[in-house]
């Protein structure tokens, strides 16, 4: 196995591994704070516990960054690029329609999961740009 | 930029997935090399030159856009 397939291979595990973390500690912080009602500081940890696992996934993410070659890295920076910019403008637009247009305030997550998405459609886009420019 | 790329692993009969372990890169890494999609860096085109032992300015020439530009 090439050294860029191992990179990619732990980078694939490790992403899948903060994925299920993240679904495990969303749904059990659910739960437990149904069923057990919490205060606190305990109310505090289990409503931040599933945050854990994306910033873990950060940490993955920038040790997949820094060990994969120059090529992916600019593909994957550009797909970022344009993730960022999207996210951004929504989020600018709807704050000036929310300070002056009566809109009602977005709901939580909503732009982080835009962002997600819109990396991933970037990502896909980008490959799909490539391939009709000639490059694989 | 233009590159030798191609013709110089063809003639080595190796395959774009050689080269890439050869320059522990991915092998589209090398197939936008070859294709003149993506300019390496420095490190990496010296590590190309070095695979081949051949100066830069034999694998890797400007193009007529960057030569009008100069």
């Amino acid at each position: 196995m090439s050294n860029q397939t191992s990179v990619r291979r732990e980078y694939t595990i490790g992403a899948l591994a903060c994925a299920s973390i993240y679904v495990a500690l969303t749904l059990g912080a659910k739960v437990a704070i149904r069923e057990i009602e919490p205060h606190g500081a305990l109310l505090i940890a289990m409503a931040i516990a599933p945050a854990l696992a994306i910033i873990a996934f950060f940490f993955v993410f920038a040790r997949y960054l820094a060990r994969v070659d120059e090529y992916q890295r600019s593909r994957i920076v550009r797909a970022l690029l344009i993730a960022i910019a999207g996210t951004l403008s929504a989020s600018a637009i709807w704050d000036f329609l929310q300070a002056y247009g009566n809109v009602a305030p977005p709901e939580p997550f909503i732009f982080t999961c835009g962002f997600i998405l819109l990396f991933g459609m970037a990502q896909g886009f980008l490959k799909v740009f490539e391939r009709l420019r000639g490059a694989a | 930029m233009r590159n030798r790329l191609k013709v110089l692993r063809a003639e080595r009969n190796w395959s774009q997935a050689d080269l890439a372990d050869k320059l522990d890169v991915s092998r589209q890494s090398v197939n936008a090399i070859e294709t003149g999609k993506y300019d390496p860096s420095l490190p990496l085109a010296f590590k190309i030159a070095q695979l081949f032992g051949l100066p830069i300015e034999q694998i890797f020439s400007a193009d007529e856009a960057t030569q009008a530009a100069e």
